[in-house]
C-alpha cells in the first residue's frame, strides 16, 4: 500500500500552554488503511487526528514535517470528518435538507434538485428510515444515533478519500455504538476510504481497524497490525489498557449473590 | 494567569482604567484644586478659555470659574452613576435570584412587575419620579435605578434557573443540605458575576440619564452636575460654545472610560472561563 | 433482607410531547447487594435513579427504604434521613461546586448531619478511597477526574449510607481508571456492607459488580435475574441488544475483500 500521509517527528503545542500536547510522532497512514488510534483522555489523540487535515485553533504551534503524497486535502471534498458530539455538527435552526443540499452543492457542480437526490440516497446509506421525509427535519427532532448517523452522511457527501472519525460514539450508548460502528466499517469498505478512527476503547479498535496505534501523553507507545497489538502487546501500557477491558469473558469482581 | 493580569493585557481595559482614574482623583482632588463653592462667582462673566491665568476655561454667564465647575461636576456624575448602578443591580439580583429560586406563582409575579417597569421607558420614569418628590441627590440616584434594575433581574435570573439544574445542586439535596443555604452559598455566588459585569453600562446609562435630568432643571439645584452646565450654556450656545463644549467632552470621557474598563473586566473573565 | 422496595412507579414528562420516562416499574434490593439497572439512553433508568433520591417526585407508586415510607418524609425528617441514601454522579467535575475544595466538599456532608471531629474524620475518607488526606486543601478543579470520583465516594460515604445511587459513575473515566474505581467500589461494599443501585448502559460494567441486573427499556423494567443469567440468556429483546453490543477484543479482524 502506497503511503497517503506521513507524520514525521510531528509535535503540537497550543497556545499558552507549557508543554506541547503531543509529540514528537512519527507515523504513516497507508492508502485504505484502517487505522485505529487508541489512547486515554489528554493522550494527544484528538490532536493527532485535528493536526493530520489542519483543523487545530489558531496560534497552535506545530513543528516536525506532515508530508502528502498529492497535495494536502480539502475539507469535505478530500476528507471527511466525524465528531464525538453529532450535535455540534448541525446548524439547530436549518431543515437536515437544508444543510446537506449545501454541503453537495458546495463540493459538486450540481443543481438543488440533483443535490436533493443525492441526499435522500445518502440518508437511505445511513440508514435513516423514510429519508425523503427526514430532510424536512430539523436536529433536534432526530436522537444522537441518528444524528451521528446523519453526520456520517454529511462526512461521505462528496466520497472523499479519507474518513477522520473522532471518538464518534463516546456519548452514544452501547447499542447505538454498535450500530454506528457496523455502518462505518461498511461504508469504508464499500468506498474503499482510509480510515483514520479516534477512540478510548481498544476493543471497538479491534473490531474495526486493521492498524492500532497507542498514545499516552502525546507519545506513541506502539504501532502496529491490529490482531498483533491486541494478541501480542509489546508495551507494558498496552498490556495494561487490554487488562483494563471489560466484556462478558472478564471474570466479575464479586463472588455469587450474597 | 490571574484576572488582573489578562485585564492588564486587554488595551480597551487599560485605556478605560487610565482615563477613569483620571476622572476619579479629578473628581477626588475638586475640593483641594478648587477650595469653595464652585458656584460662586470669581470673575467677570463669559470670559473665554485662556484669557486668564486663574481661571484657564473661563467663566461662565454668572462669572463661574468653569475649570472648578468642571471638576465639582465630575464627583456628582461618578456619585450618581455608581451609586444608582449599585442601587439597580442589588435590587435587580435580589428580586432575580428569589423569583429564580421560588418558581412557580412568585416567579411569575415577580416577572410580571419586571415586565412592568420594562415596558416604561427607564428615562420617562425616571423623570416623572423626580418630578413628583422633588430633586435631591438620594431620590435622583433612586429614580434612575428604578429604568435600570430589571436587567440585572431578568440576567439573575436566567443564572439561577440554569446553576440550578446543575449537578452539584443536586449533590446537595442529596447531600441533605438546607435549600435556604444552597440558594445563598451554592448558586448565589456563582451567578453574581456576569451580573457584575453588567455593572459599565448601568453606570454609563445611569450618568447620561442623570445629565439629562440635570439638563431639564431636575437635578439638584444646590450641586454643579454637567447636566446643569450644559443647561446653563445652552442660552448662550452661539456665543460661547465651550460652556456646553467643555462638560459634554466630559461625559463623552467618562461614559467612554466606564464602557472600556467594563469591556476589558468582561473579556479577561470570560478567558478564565474558556480555559475552565 | 429488604433494603429499598419499589412498587408501581410511574411518572411522565409534560411538555409539548408527554414523555412516559416510568411506567410501572418495580423491584426490590436487598442490603449489602447490588442491583445493575441496564438500558439503551432514554429508557427510564436516570429518572428512576433520581426518583429514588427524591430529586424529582413520581406520578404514582411507592418506595419503602429501610423500612419507613421513603416517599413521604419532608422537610427535615428528609434530609435528616437522606444520610442513609447518596449518590455519586457520572460527571465527577459537575457534581462538586467549581469553586469547592475537596475538603470542603467532603465537610458539607459531615456538617450537614451534625458529625464531629471532621478534620480528622475527612482525612480517614481520603484514605479509605485511596487518597493522600494531604489531597484536601487542593481545589476540586486542580485534581484529575479519577481522584475526583474518589472524592465524589468518600463524600457519599461520610454519612454512613446503607445504600448507593451510582448513576453511570465510571462511564467517564479511562479505563485504567474505571478498573480501580471499580475495585474500590467492591472493597467498600465487602467491608462496610453498602447496597449500591448501579445504573449504567455498558452491561460488561454491571457485570463486573452487579448480583442482580433489572434490564429496563421505554420506561419498563423488561427483565430482572441474576446477573449471569440475564446475560447468559436474555429473555428480552433489549437485554439481547444490549448483549450484542458489548465491544470484545478481537485479535483477529475480518480479512478485507480483495478489490473487485
Amino acid at each position: 500500500m502506497s503511503v497517503l500521509v506521513s507524520l514525521d517527528g510531528l509535535r503540537v503545542t497550543y497556545p499558552r500552554a507549557a508543554a506541547s500536547a503531543l509529540g514528537p510522532v512519527t507515523l504513516d497512514l497507508h492508502r485504505g488503511e484502517r487505522l485505529a488510534v487508541i489512547g486515554e483522555s489528554g493522550s494527544g489523540k484528538s490532536t493527532l487526528a485535528r493536526a493530520v487535515v489542519d483543523l487545530l485553533p489558531p496560534g497552535t504551534r506545530c513543528e516536525g514535517h506532515l508530508r502528502w503524497a498529492d497535495a494536502p486535502p480539502a475539507p469535505g471534498r478530500d476528507y471527511g470528518y466525524v465528531f464525538q458530539d453529532p450535535a455540534a455538527s448541525f446548524d439547530p435552526v436549518l431543515s437536515i435538507g437544508a444543510q446537506m443540499v449545501e454541503v453537495l452543492r458546495c463540493h459538486l457542480p450540481i443543481g438543488r434538485e440533483a443535490a436533493r437526490a443525492r441526499a435522500i440516497k445518502l440518508l437511505a446509506r445511513v440508514r435513516i428510515p423514510s429519508p425523503a421525509l427526514a430532510l424536512e427535519g430539523y436536529p433536534h427532532q432526530f436522537s444522537g444515533g441518528q444524528k451521528q448517523r446523519i453526520a456520517i452522511a454529511l462526512a461521505i457527501a462528496a466520497a472523499p478519500t479519507l474518513l477522520i472519525a473522532d471518538e464518534p460514539t463516546s456519548a452514544l450508548d452501547t447499542v447505538v455504538q454498535a450500530e454506528i460502528v457496523a455502518l462505518l466499517a461498511l461504508l469504508v469498505e464499500a468506498d474503499g476510504m482510509t480510515l483514520l478512527f479516534i477512540t478510548h476503547d481498544i476493543a471497538l479498535a479491534s473490531g474495526l481497524a486493521d492498524q492500532i496505534a497507542v498514545v499516552r501523553e502525546g507519545r506513541l507507545v506502539e504501532v502496529g497490525a491490529a490482531a498483533q497489538i491486541i494478541s501480542h502487546p509489546r508495551e507494558a501500557y498496552t498490556k495494561a489498557l487490554i487488562a483494563a477491558h471489560l466484556d462478558l469473558a472478564t471474570p466479575p469482581l464479586i463472588g455469587a449473590v450474597p | 494567569m490571574s484576572v488582573a493580569a489578562r485585564f492588564a493585557r486587554s488595551p480597551e481595559g487599560v485605556a478605560g482604567l487610565l482615563l477613569l482614574a483620571l476622572l476619579a482623583s479629578g473628581a477626588l482632588l475638586a475640593p483641594l484644586l478648587f477650595p469653595g463653592d464652585p458656584l460662586s462667582i470669581v470673575g467677570r462673566p463669559l470670559l473665554a478659555p485662556f484669557q486668564q491665568a486663574g481661571l484657564p476655561l473661563g467663566t461662565d454667564r454668572l462669572g463661574r470659574d468653569v475649570m472648578a465647575e468642571l471638576f465639582h461636576g465630575a464627583r456628582a456624575s461618578l456619585i450618581v452613576g455608581v451609586s444608582a448602578a449599585a442601587v439597580a443591580i442589588l435590587a435587580g439580583a435580589l428580586v432575580g435570584t428569589v423569583a429564580g429560586f421560588g418558581g412557580g406563582m412568585i416567579d411569575e409575579a415577580l416577572m410580571r412587575v419586571v415586565d412592568a417597569f420594562q415596558i416604561v421607558p427607564g428615562f420617562l420614569l425616571a423623570l416623572a419620579f423626580v418630578s413628583t418628590i422633588g430633586p435631591s441627590l438620594g431620590v435622583v440616584v433612586v429614580a434612575i435605578a428604578l429604568g435600570a434594575w430589571t436587567g440585572p433581574a431578568r440576567l439573575a435570573r436566567a443564572e439561577v434557573l440554569s446553576i440550578r439544574e446543575r449537578d452539584f445542586v443536586a449533590s446537595a439535596r442529596v447531600l441533605g443540605m438546607h435549600p435556604l443555604e444552597i440558594a445563598l452559598k451554592e448558586v448565589l455566588p456563582l451567578a453574581m458575576p456576569p451580573v457584575l459585569a453588567l455593572t459599565s453600562v448601568i453606570v454609563a446609562g445611569a450618568v447620561l440619564t442623570e445629565a439629562a435630568l440635570s439638563f431639564l432643571g431636575l437635578g439638584d439645584p444646590n450641586i454643579v452636575t454637567w447636566g446643569t452646565m450644559i443647561a446653563e450654556g445652552r442660552n448662550v450656545l452661539r456665543t460661547a460654545a465651550w460652556l456646553s463644549i467643555v462638560p459634554g467632552l466630559g461625559l463623552v470621557a467618562l461614559v467612554l472610560g466606564v464602557y472600556l474598563f467594563g469591556e476589558g473586566l468582561v473579556e479577561a473573565l470570560s478567558r478564565r472561563e474558556g480555559q475552565g | 433482607m429488604t433494603l429499598l422496595e419499589v412498587r408501581g412507579l410511574t411518572k411522565t414528562y409534560h411538555g409539548t410531547r408527554g414523555v412516559t420516562a416510568l411506567d410501572d416499574v418495580s423491584f426490590t434490593l436487598d442490603r449489602g447487594e447490588t442491583l445493575g439497572l441496564v438500558g439503551p439512553s432514554g429508557s427510564g433508568k436516570s429518572t428512576l435513579a433520581r426518583v429514588i433520591l427524591r430529586l424529582i417526585p413520581p406520578d404514582t407508586g411507592s418506595v419503602r427504604f429501610e423500612g419507613g415510607d421513603w416517599l413521604a418524609l419532608k422537610g427535615h425528617a428528609l434530609r435528616q434521613a437522606r444520610a442513609r441514601l447518596q449518590m455519586v454522579f457520572q460527571d465527577p467535575l459537575g457534581a462538586f461546586n467549581p469553586r469547592a475544595t475537596v475538603g470542603g466538599a467532603i465537610d458539607d456532608a459531615l456538617r450537614v448531619h451534625g458529625i464531629g471531629n471532621r478534620a480528622a474524620r475527612i482525612a480517614a475518607l481520603l484514605d479509605r478511597v485511596g487518597l493522600a488526606p494531604g489531597l484536601a486543601a487542593r481545589g476540586i478543579a486542580e485534581i484529575s477526574g479519577g481522584q475526583r470520583q474518589r472524592v465524589a465516594i468518600a463524600r457519599a460515604l461520610a454519612t454512613r449510607p446503607s445504600l448507593i445511587v451510582l448513576d453511570e459513575a465510571v462511564s467517564a473515566l479511562d479505563v485504567t481508571v474505571r478498573a480501580r474505581i471499580l475495585d474500590l467500589l467492591v472493597a467498600l461494599q465487602r467491608e462496610e456492607g453498602i447496597a449500591y443501585l448501579f445504573v449504567a448502559h455498558d452491561l460488561a460494567v454491571v457485570r463486573a459488580l452487579a448480583h442482580r441486573t433489572a434490564i429496563m427499556d421505554k420506561g419498563r423494567i423488561v427483565e430482572t435475574g441474576p446477573t449471569f443469567s440475564v446475560i447468559a440468556v436474555p429473555a428480552s429483546a433489549t437485554g439481547r441488544a444490549l448483549v450484542a453490543a458489548v465491544p470484545r477484543l478481537i485479535s483477529d479482524p475480518l480479512p478485507k475483500e480483495p478489490p473487485t
